[in-house]
């Protein structure tokens, strides 16, 4: 009777773990990824960063979204989007703050540059020391995220529902997406007001910068919004859904959070209510727009963001 | 004792498979229904609600325009980039958006959905290698008793990054030189969008902008004629669009989004030059509110339970028509205590009655497993 009870126990096991094997194998490949962050010495640190989180308490994520296309070799590839995100569990907050990636920094690795150029020399490990560095915060993990990899995240959650703010018209974006030229272009229109994405929509929504007057500032307020709807739609997963899940990650998303980190947050995500997550984006004066070497570049007002980033990120 | 009983093994190999089968399936169906697959319309079972509907609706889904007249639906055209649909308002046809990757056109399509002409040629010449000569046509919408529409047309471009919608004013069956600008959009907006003519000749039409912080929002405007006057009717801050006049032309019904990841239906009085003081009706998400063409209520699209596609609603008009006054509370003179300064009665208010509190207004859920377009306005003709 035991060996009967043991095995109907143990073939119980196999099917749930033939049934989660994709996401553990997907899990163990993208969590967990090691990062050195290079000693503050290699640069003229602008600030101080902010001591490291305790255990159970506020934490702080940086958010990189990089196009990681047929144009660019796959280890240095910039980052289009940084968003550092702050979470506070006890207080159920959350504060985002995108990062303009035109911003003319000293990077990590040495010299001075785009910030979205820190990923591209040195990985997540320059660019979080980048970010670290000159605003003054610690990040206590990243999430990297390619174009497909966001594709594929909104189909896997059935889609998104958004707002759109305006109609997003763009006539040269970008046709590097299963293309067999990755240097052409489409044409976009994404038509404003509420409406459900798809992941193809969704990225087209936040990616598309020409033809907004702030660029990519309205970019940046885009992101901000699709990342809250996936949010919303993310607390409404069961455990069930994770292989899927993480097929859809399937080499297009990297993290240094480890699986337990991740298990840990996921009940959150369905805890702050939209109205307890505070959105900001640098527009002037707290930034201005420049040309340093013949680049359109961002110039950040110091004085200011630093103060802002000290308030929001303390 | 496997010598006694031979089928234990088989039987315990037998169970293990079952059981371990069974957890795969188990966790499979334990799935949340975030990825709910659309059914297409006309799959689906004729819905309850929809029976009371009166006329004929239009609505799209993945590319086709289906009808839905009497609690059934039917399927007008391929699911082929069909994206917006509008009634011609003497009932002769539809005119609807197709689109393709680079470019939309408008056409002229039988109640059955059959083309009867394609009234937009918005596809770049051959020779154009700069993919931004092609154009967009979109909301089109018909001016009552006339043969012309009104569209958002991205014309006037540059050569530059801009590409802004327009309202244009074409005739059906005309001519290009017949066309007619209406506005002029705010640059690198989105520009202007949702024509909806007036039979007084003027339009309201939804302008995008920007405020002092960079947020994008939309207003509300009224154009008086071509060169006419324009008006904005409402604020930056309020952050409506998709205007829908009542068919006694005295009330607009409006989403509003505040700048936020709302969108609210609101209605207002409108007496043809403004608006009067607006209401919230449902602050659930609603898109594309319509009018049914007697009056009897506004559908709209909303998704049945937050971030899925979006179904069809129907709010009565019973359920936003504010209740009829009760009586004030009538100012009566009454005996006061006896002053020693007032040998008179004096007039004094009894206690006002408490106000009833009137339940929140209850849309009707028609369909339940769609995933309807909610860039496209519903087409309703009686």
């Amino acid at each position: 009777m035991a060996i009967f009870l043991v095995g109907i126990a143990l073939s119980g096991v196999s099917g749930a773990l033939a049934f989660f094997l994709p996401a553990l194998a997907t899990a163990a490949s993208i969590s967990g990824q090691p990062v050195t962050i290079p000693s503050p010495s290699a640069v003229a640190a602008l600030a101080s960063p902010t001591p490291p989180s305790s255990a159970g308490g506020p934490f702080t994520v940086l958010l990189l979204g990089s196009d990681d296309d047929e144009k660019f070799d796959p280890n240095h590839v910039l980052t289009q989007s940084m968003i550092l995100v702050r979470v506070d569990p006890a207080a159920r907050q959350v504060t985002m703050l995108s990062i303009p990636r035109d911003l003319w920094v000293p990077l990590s690795v040495g010299g001075t540059a785009k910030i979205d150029g820190a990923y591209s020399y040195g990985g997540p490990a320059a660019a979080i020391a980048t970010v670290e560095q000159n605003f003054g915060v610690h990040i206590d993990d990243y999430i990297w995220v390619g174009l497909k990899g966001l594709i594929k995240l909104i189909d896997a959650l059935g889609g998104v529902d958004v707002v759109a703010t305006n109609p997003v018209l763009d006539d040269y974006y970008p046709q590097d997406i299963n293309s067999n030229n990755p240097y052409g272009y489409e044409r976009v229109a994404v038509l404003s007001g509420p409406q459900h994405l798809d992941g193809t929509t969704a990225l087209q929504y936040v990616r598309s910068r020409h033809g907004d007057l702030e660029g990519d500032f309205g970019r940046s307020q885009r992101q901000q919004q699709v990342l809250l709807a996936i949010r919303a739609k993310a607390s409404q997963m069961t455990i069930a859904d994770i292989p899927d899940l993480a097929a859809a990650f399937n080499g297009e998303l990297k993290t240094s959070m480890s699986i337990a980190r991740v298990r840990e947050l996921l009940p959150l995500a369905g805890q702050i209510k939209p109205e307890s997550i505070r959105q900001i984006v640098m527009l002037s004066p707290y930034t201005s727009l420049g040309t340093i070497d013949q680049q359109s570049v961002v110039l950040g007002n110091w004085n200011l963001i630093l103060p802002l980033v000290r308030q929001y990120f303390p | 004792m496997s010598s006694t009983r031979p089928w234990v093994p088989a039987a315990l190999v037998a169970s293990m498979l079952v059981v371990a089968s069974g957890t795969y399936v188990l966790l499979g169906a334990h799935q949340s229904p975030i990825r709910q697959h659309a059914k297409t319309p006309v799959q689906v079972a004729p819905p309850a609600p929809a029976l009371k509907l009166p006329g004929t609706m239009y609505m799209v889904q993945a590319g086709a325009v289906y009808s839905l007249s009497s609690g059934k639906f039917s399927q007008l055209t391929d699911p082929s980039g069909w994206a917006q649909v509008a009634v011609i308002p003497d009932g002769s046809g539809l005119i609807a958006v197709k689109r393709t990757g680079y470019y939309s056109d408008l056409y002229h399509l039988g109640l059955d959905g059959h083309v009867v002409a394609q009234l937009t040629h918005n596809a770049a010449p051959s020779r154009y290698s700069d993919i931004g000569t092609n154009h967009w046509s979109f909301y089109p919408s018909v001016q009552p008793g006339s043969r012309t529409i009104f569209m958002s047309y991205d014309s006037g471009k540059d050569y530059s990054y801009e590409v802004d919608l327009a309202i244009w004013q074409i005739p059906i069956g005309g001519a290009r030189s017949g066309w007619r600008q209406w506005s002029y959009p705010n640059g690198y907006t989105g520009g202007d969008v949702q024509p909806v003519p007036l039979a007084s000749g003027g339009l309201l039409y939804v302008k995008y902008d920007q405020d002092a912080n960079g947020n994008k929002a939309s207003q509300i405007w009224l154009k008086s004629s071509q060169y006419g006057n324009s008006t904005a009717l409402t604020s930056l801050a309020d952050d409506c669009s998709q205007p829908a006049l009542s068919p006694d032309g005295t009330t607009l019904a409006m989403v509003c989004s505040y700048q936020q990841q709302r969108a609210d239906l609101v209605l207002a009085p409108f007496n043809g030059t403004s608006l009067g003081p607006p209401r919230t009706v449902l602050s659930q998400v609603v898109a594309q509110p319509t009018w049914a063409p007697d009056g009897s209520g506004i559908a709209f699209f909303s998704p049945a339970l937050a971030d899925q596609p979006f179904q069809l609603w129907w709010l009565p008009k019973t359920q936003y028509t504010p209740p009829a006054p009760s009586p004030s509370p009538a100012v009566v003179a009454s005996p006061s205590p006896k002053s020693k300064s007032a040998s008179k009665p004096v007039a004094s208010p009894k206690p006002a009655p408490s106000p009833t509190p009137v339940p929140p207004p209850k849309a009707v859920q028609i369909t339940t497993d769609l995933g309807l377009d909610a860039t496209a306005p519903i087409a309703w003709r009686p």
